[in-house]
């Protein structure tokens, strides 16, 4: 049994694995974020002119190291904590 | 009980407040009410719980709730048919001064059996700035007038020194009095129809369909979250004011049918008035969970019992008095708003049954400028910017966010006409059109946000001021969902000196099509109050809604179809979601865009690059 | 209009409506006919040759013989609805001021997501869109040009510009049809004329609708919208009333064709054709002139006017003889302005489906509709879903061998069983009590709605009468009206063609209006001089249509709202015309009562100052109509009209109870009912309920009052 955790992650056997490429991204109870690429960078990567902003907010894109799938992004201050979201038992 | 008295009760208990609403709207007559929808009326049992909570502005069915409770402790054994009372402490129980929330008990046969309560946000209620947003306001001593309960209709009299009292300490008082009797209208509606269902069905019957209908909306929500995966998801929300960055860091668990929205980490409150007080944070979180989580079960107080909220004291989400809380509605409470809704939509994200449901954050920062002085006509004028209501659609699983398609804590809200902005203000609009690239890219695009240009026209003073507060320029705020990108963060540039000194290149600055079409300086502006006087313009651009999946997924038809739009620049096309088009840009090249994706997956996976 | 000689005493109106298409005959001292065929979308002129050929073989005519003898044929036509309806319209562009050209396809923010959504879609924002827009987003072209405010041109329009826009209009778009909207154009239309202009010249075959020439008001999103619907529905308009015209002509009609309007106007056909967006929900609109009409015979100047048929129940509201406009109408969604009669309506009628929620066991009624096809299970044409039409049949107020005049048998089994099983067993009720209990609920819903319609206008249900029209509607009215209150329920003669009696009912009529804001104590005569060309104009036309004199009548009306409100009321004057100061006087004091009326006590906010900022004419040609013939009171005593006793739902009694059946065709006027009773007339069943009585009058109206 496989617990969805979004359109391109899931739950298999106490891993979170990519669901394009079933690469794995180490332990469920652990943030899935550690076991992607994160590429941090200033926020007009996300667009065009109007995401010019100051330096210190950053896009983070979380990719998938298998397959290059981008699974998730966030805006930071630089070196606020990843964001976790942990599956629970169910 | 018997299911056809129990679903005739319940349809009357909707019809009640709209027709409550109605009166709202006749009698003020104001354009934030009727053409923002900014007001709220609400039905609650004796004991203040939550009965039926109306459509608009979603935040204020819980505080309201909490209004009556504290009515009912302060007044405890004084509470007579025919009273009304006025409170607006934030401390109390209101989310900021400017919303007046009017309570009235209902009794039957002498008996108390529910309440009523209602807002609007007042025309002005005395702070330092005009029209209730206040960044000048240090505390909230100087956020205008403020009361945690007083009567101000006794047995069905209105207290006219009471009255007086209040309308006393604000500008255009006639106005706020027809805020107020609006309201007291509006509860009196309530009341008559309260009263006809009682007599009709009895006491017994109406209150026993009412512990039934939350007893349904409990257990239908619970039965939800069960359906729901356990886990705990994570959102933050920067707002920024001048230099100053603050978080409203939010964990959301779900286990079995009960949430926990815990706000440890937030920042400690702040010394503007961003802040918002517990009440005003259990709103904010309430407001996107009732049309998320609850779009098919009644709002009352049986969708709230499941729910539990953490927020550590003296932070920016339960601020310790005296902290100023005026733009707390566009400030913290937006921002647990934003970050309930991000939450919430990754866990419905993480159901295959409800992902349908899941969305990426809406417009998530109201510029909320009020533009106030002399109009052409000579009259004072004071009104917020409407467009500030006309939001951005969250992309969703399965389609793209509606452009300029409203936010989810005021369902029914829209944005004036320019016409009817230009015929009261002495204003003229060079261009309000969709805004290039604001909403977040993704395999669904997060539905655009607009920019608009004013200059001053036929202004008795040779202009007017305006008044910015809010979340600031800096971040984006309407979160992806999914791999999706945030919308675009808002943006407010006062333009110096646009002269025009009769040289015929000159005349195309009058009617700008663009920013960069003004000739002035450019300076942005985020706080404060600033003027738009002689050759002074104004821009503002709004956010868009966040984005839903990888945007290299992104259909590249619909990509073009954006572009000929001019709702995404071809750059952005190109960068963003990996699409190539022909020479004329009118078609896409499918061979090169598969190229192109394909540079770009190698790319994300470059490690060293990513360090 | 002069009425024809000799043969000549005909007039006949023919309503196409969603599902039939109804005619009704009249002529001096003479009974009037009807005739009822199905509409037949898209060629809608078919369904209205059938149903007049259907009236004229009701008098032993064929249709050349009741031309021949027929002066006058009025026409309502939902053919622009449908257009909108099934995405039909000529692929049209727009061409609007350069910076604003995302306003119609913004609607306002939020508003065109949630307008004309019901409550459970408000409620539900994700999973809610717009429209998909009349114009494709890159058939819209800003053209550099400005006004302002008070209507000064800030920068006039280039004619290079815009031949260069409607040329890659017409080009590269494909575009048959172009709209025209710029801002303040209703104050100047200087520069939307020129456009107008260019496009004739450039493009002369491309439909143009000008947004000052159809919705010369305030607020552009509004005003493009209706322009754009126009250009959109215009030729299919014309093109529809052109060929009506030729099929009438064949078939030996020479007298003029006159269409309905949606403020319950007619209008000539040559001028109709151009304002598609005028035609919209023109049945409804003539249904409340029908009511009006017989209010007026009977001396009832406040009316609520129900109709319910198979998918909708609709709601008009006539108050002291007056109709209301509609505020912020919409046709499928999208928003237009244009006069329009109010009627509201929601999706709850004799083919609303009933479902029980299975998660809370709620029983509901609608708004899903099982339609005329499969309709209710009880047809037997394959419905598998329960309606209130088979809950009718089930508390006994249909009679299964003469439904519809006999033309219909019901299967009362199908209906019984399906029943049991979808609603009454999962609410744990017997099918009796069930089916009480939806009958209820239905009557509950429809009482909830009126009431907040009149409590939008200030109103009392209390001071109205009830006129019940359509199939369904005269089942349930005598339960909802009780509930209400009204003063009585009428059951018109001519229920079954209500809309058509409306058309009959109604005069020739043109709207003019002005825009512009002046305060209460302007100049009259700064009034008067807005008034004058739209006079001459109104003249000039009536003229050209054959009257003059005292077939002639010319009401002002003007839109007053307090300085800093933003409610409108549009206020008659009743004074003499043109205004002096005095006249001027009486109107702001008949403003500041219907104000205060409707918006309730304490709501005006009069120091802030009162202004104009809508004057309206309208100019009626005032049509002669026949008298019907009426009929001579008799006895009371209704047995001759008793067809027998059965069973049938008695509410005050919470069950079944015996009671008398009739049959309307037998009835004489001046007959009285007690209820409990039913009624069957040849196309719906009239409920008496307990403790009501019925009379027939001398018009065959059935009139129902509470003791």
């Amino acid at each position: 049994m496989t617990q969805r955790v979004s359109e391109y992650l899931e739950i298999d056997d106490g891993h979170t694995k990519c669901r394009k490429c079933g690469h794995d991204l180490g332990a469920s109870k652990d943030n899935w974020k550690n076991g992607a690429i994160c590429r941090e960078g200033p926020m007009d990567g996300a667009g065009g002119a109007p995401y010019r902003s100051a330096d210190f907010v950053l896009l983070r894109l979380f990719i998938c190291p298998g397959c290059g799938l981008q699974l998730g992004t966030e805006t930071a201050v630089k070196d606020d904590p990843y964001l976790e979201d942990i599956m629970g038992e169910s | 009980m018997d299911p056809i008295t129990f679903s005739i009760i319940r349809h009357r208990l909707f019809r009640i407040i709209d027709e409550a609403v109605i009166t709202l709207k006749h009698v003020s007559g104001s354009a934030i009410t009727n053409e923002g929808h900014d007001l709220m009326v609400s039905l609650y049992r004796a004991d203040g719980s939550l009965l039926m909570g109306g459509v608009g502005f979603l935040h204020h069915l819980t505080s309201a709730a909490e209004a009556c409770q504290s009515i009912i402790r302060r007044f405890k054994g004084d509470i007579n048919e025919g009273d009304v009372y006025l409170l607006n402490d934030p401390y109390t129980a209101a989310l900021h001064t400017s919303d007046i929330y009017l309570v009235a008990p209902i009794h039957h046969q002498g008996d108390l059996v529910a309440w009523s309560a209602c807002f609007v946000h007042v025309y002005d209620i005395g702070a330092t700035n005009p029209g209730g947003f206040s960044p000048d306001s240090p505390d909230i001593f100087t956020e205008g007038f403020s009361s945690p309960g007083i009567r101000l209709v006794e047995k069905g009299e209105l207290r006219h020194d009471m009255l007086d009292t209040l309308l006393n300490m604000v500008r255009s008082p006639e106005m706020v009095a027809l805020d107020i009797r609006s309201m007291i209208a509006c509860n009196n509606v309530a009341k008559d129809r309260m009263h006809r269902l009682i007599d009709k069905y009895g006491h017994e019957t109406v209150d026993e369909a009412c512990s039934t209908l939350i007893d349904q909306s409990e257990s239908l929500l619970r039965d939800r979250l069960r359906e729901l995966p356990n886990g705990s998801w994570q959102s933050r929300q920067y707002l920024n004011v001048k230099d100053d960055v603050f978080r409203v860091v939010l964990t959301m668990t779900k286990q079995d049918d009960e949430l926990v929205f815990d706000f440890t980490g937030s920042s400690e409150q702040a010394q503007y008035a961003i802040n918002c007080t517990k009440w005003a944070s259990l709103g904010g979180l309430f407001a996107p969970l009732f049309p998320l989580l609850c779009y098919d079960i009644t709002w009352n107080e049986g969708v709230i019992k499941p729910i539990t909220m953490i927020a550590p004291e003296g932070s920016i989400v339960n601020c310790i008095r005296p902290a100023p809380v005026s733009v707390a509605t566009v400030g913290a409470i937006q921002s647990v708003n934003n970050a309930a809704c991000a939450t919430i939509g990754k866990m419905l994200e993480a159901s295959k049954t409800y992902a349908k449901e899941a969305t990426a954050v809406w417009h998530a920062n109201h510029f909320a400028v009020f533009k106030f002085g002399r109009n052409q006509h000579g009259g004072e004028a004071i009104g917020i910017f409407t467009e500030t209501f006309a939001g951005a659609g969250g992309a969703r699983t399965f389609a793209d966010g509606v452009d300029v398609g409203g936010e989810v804590p005021n369902p029914i809200s829209r944005m004036a006409n320019v016409e009817s902005v230009e015929a009261g203000f002495p204003i003229r609009y060079l261009f309000r059109r969709r805004m290039i690239d604001s909403g977040g890219a993704g395999k669904y695009r997060g539905g655009a946000g607009m920019e608009f240009g004013v200059v001053p026209h036929d202004s008795p003073d040779g202009g007017i001021h305006y008044v910015v507060s809010g979340k600031g320029d800096d971040f984006p705020m309407s979160d992806g969902l999914g791999g999706g990108y945030p919308g675009a963060p808002n943006g407010y540039v006062w333009v110096h000196n646009n002269e025009v000194d009769g040289d015929e290149s000159n005349v195309d600055s009058k009617f700008a099509q663009t920013l960069d079409e003004l000739p002035g300086e450019q300076e942005a502006v985020t706080w404060g109050v600033f003027p738009l006087m002689g050759e002074d313009a104004l821009y503002i651009r709004w956010n868009g809604g966040g984005g839903y999946g990888d945007p290299l997924e992104r259909d590249p038809q619909a990509v073009l179809d954006d572009c000929l739009a001019g709702v995404v620049s071809f750059d952005s096309a190109r960068r963003i979601y990996g699409v190539a088009f022909t020479d004329e840009n009118n078609a896409v090249d499918a061979r090169d865009t598969e190229a192109l994706r394909n540079e770009l997956y190698a790319a994300r996976l470059n490690r060293e690059a990513a360090e | 209009m002069t009425e024809s000689e000799g043969q000549s005493k005909y007039i006949v109106a023919t309503d196409v409506g969603g599902t039939c298409t109804d005619t009704i005959v009249i002529a001096d001292g003479e009974q009037f006919f009807v005739g009822k065929a199905l509409s037949t979308p898209p060629d809608f002129a078919n369904g209205v040759m059938d149903s007049i050929g259907v009236a004229a073989e009701s008098m032993g005519l064929s249709v050349e013989e009741l031309f021949a003898q027929t002066y006058l044929f009025m026409h309502g036509s939902t053919v622009v609805d449908n257009t909108l309806l099934t995405r039909d319209g000529s692929t049209t562009g727009l061409i609007t001021t350069a910076g604003f050209e995302d306003t119609l396809l913004v609607t306002r923010g939020a508003y065109g997501r949630w307008a004309g959504q019901p409550e459970e879609w408000i409620k539900h924002p994700v999973a809610t869109d717009r429209p998909a827009p009349l114009v494709a987003p890159d058939a819209i072209q800003g053209v550099r040009e400005r006004a302002d405010y008070k209507g000064e041109i800030l920068l006039p329009v280039d004619d290079a510009d815009i031949e260069h826009a409607v040329r890659a209009l017409i080009d590269h778009k494909d575009v048959e049809a172009i709209a025209v909207c710029f801002l303040w154009s209703f104050y100047n239309d200087e520069n939307e004329r020129r456009v107008g202009e260019i496009i004739n010249r450039v493009a002369p075959d491309a439909y143009v609708t000008l947004s000052s020439e159809i919705a010369p008001s305030l607020g552009e999103y509004e005003r493009t919208s209706t322009a754009v619907i126009n250009a959109y529905a215009g030729s299919i308009t014309r093109g529809y009333v052109t060929n009506l015209q030729v099929l009438l002509a064949e078939h030996g009609y020479a007298g003029p064709l006159m269409v309905m309007q949606g403020y319950g106007g007619l209008l000539p056909a040559e001028e109709a054709a151009d304002r598609a967006v005028g035609m919209i929900e023109c049945g409804p609109a003539a249904g409340v002139i029908g009511a009006k009409a017989l209010g007026d015979l009977m001396g009832d100047r406040d009316i609520i006017a129900a109709d319910m048929g198979g998918t909708t129940f609709k709601v008009g509201v006539i108050q002291n003889g007056e109709i209301e406009y509609a505020r912020e109408p919409m046709v499928d969604r999208y928003h237009y302005v244009v006069p329009k009669i109010e009627v509201v309506s929601i999706g709850a009628a004799g083919g609303s489906i009933v479902t029980i929620d299975p998660r809370t066991k709620i029983p509901k009624v609608g708004p899903r509709s099982a339609g005329a096809d499969p309709g209710p299970v009880c047809y037997g044409r394959g419905g598998l879903e329960v309606t209130l039409t088979d809950v009718f049949t089930l508390v006994g107020y249909m009679d299964p061998d003469t439904f519809l005049g006999g033309a219909m048998t019901l299967d009362m089994d199908a209906a019984r069983s399906v029943f049991e099983q979808q609603i009454a067993e999962p609410l744990g009720l017997s099918v009796e009590a069930a089916a009480f209990g939806i009958f209820r609920i239905a009557a509950a819903q429809i009482t909830d709605l009126i009431h907040e319609i009149t409590v939008e206008r200030g109103l009392d249900p209390r001071d109205h009468v009830l006129h019940a029209f359509g199939g369904s509607c005269p089942i349930l009215a005598s339960m909802f009206g009780a509930e209400l209150n009204v003063k009585r329920i009428v059951v018109p003669s001519t229920a079954s063609v209500n809309c058509a009696f409306g058309l009959v009912s109604a005069d020739i009529v043109h709207e003019f209006s002005a825009t512009t804001t002046l305060p209460s104590d302007a100049d009259p005569d700064a009034i008067n001089k807005l008034y004058q060309p739209m006079i001459a104009n109104a003249l000039d036309q009536l003229k050209s249509e054959g009257f003059s004199g005292d077939d002639v009548r010319l009401d002002w009306s003007v839109d007053l709202r307090y300085a800093r409100q933003v409610h409108e009321v549009t206020t008659p004057v009743n004074a003499k015309t043109p205004l002096d100061v005095t006249a001027l006087e009486s109107l702001i004091d008949d403003f500041e009562q219907l104000y205060e009326r409707k918006y309730g006590k304490g709501s005006a906010y009069r120091e802030a100052g009162i202004e104009m900022t809508m004057f309206r004419l309208s100019a009626s040609g005032l049509l002669k109509r026949p008298e019907i013939e009426i009929e001579k009171p008799g006895p009371a005593d209704p047995s001759d009209a008793r067809t027998g006793r059965r069973e049938i739902f008695v509410d005050a009694r919470d069950g079944m109870a015996e009671a008398d059946i009739y049959d309307f065709t037998k009835l004489r006027a001046g007959n009285e009912i007690a209820g409990p009773a039913v009624i069957h007339t040849p196309i719906t069943t009239i409920v008496v309920q307990d403790s009501q009585r019925a009379k027939m009058d001398e018009f065959r109206n059935i009139i129902i009052e509470f003791n």
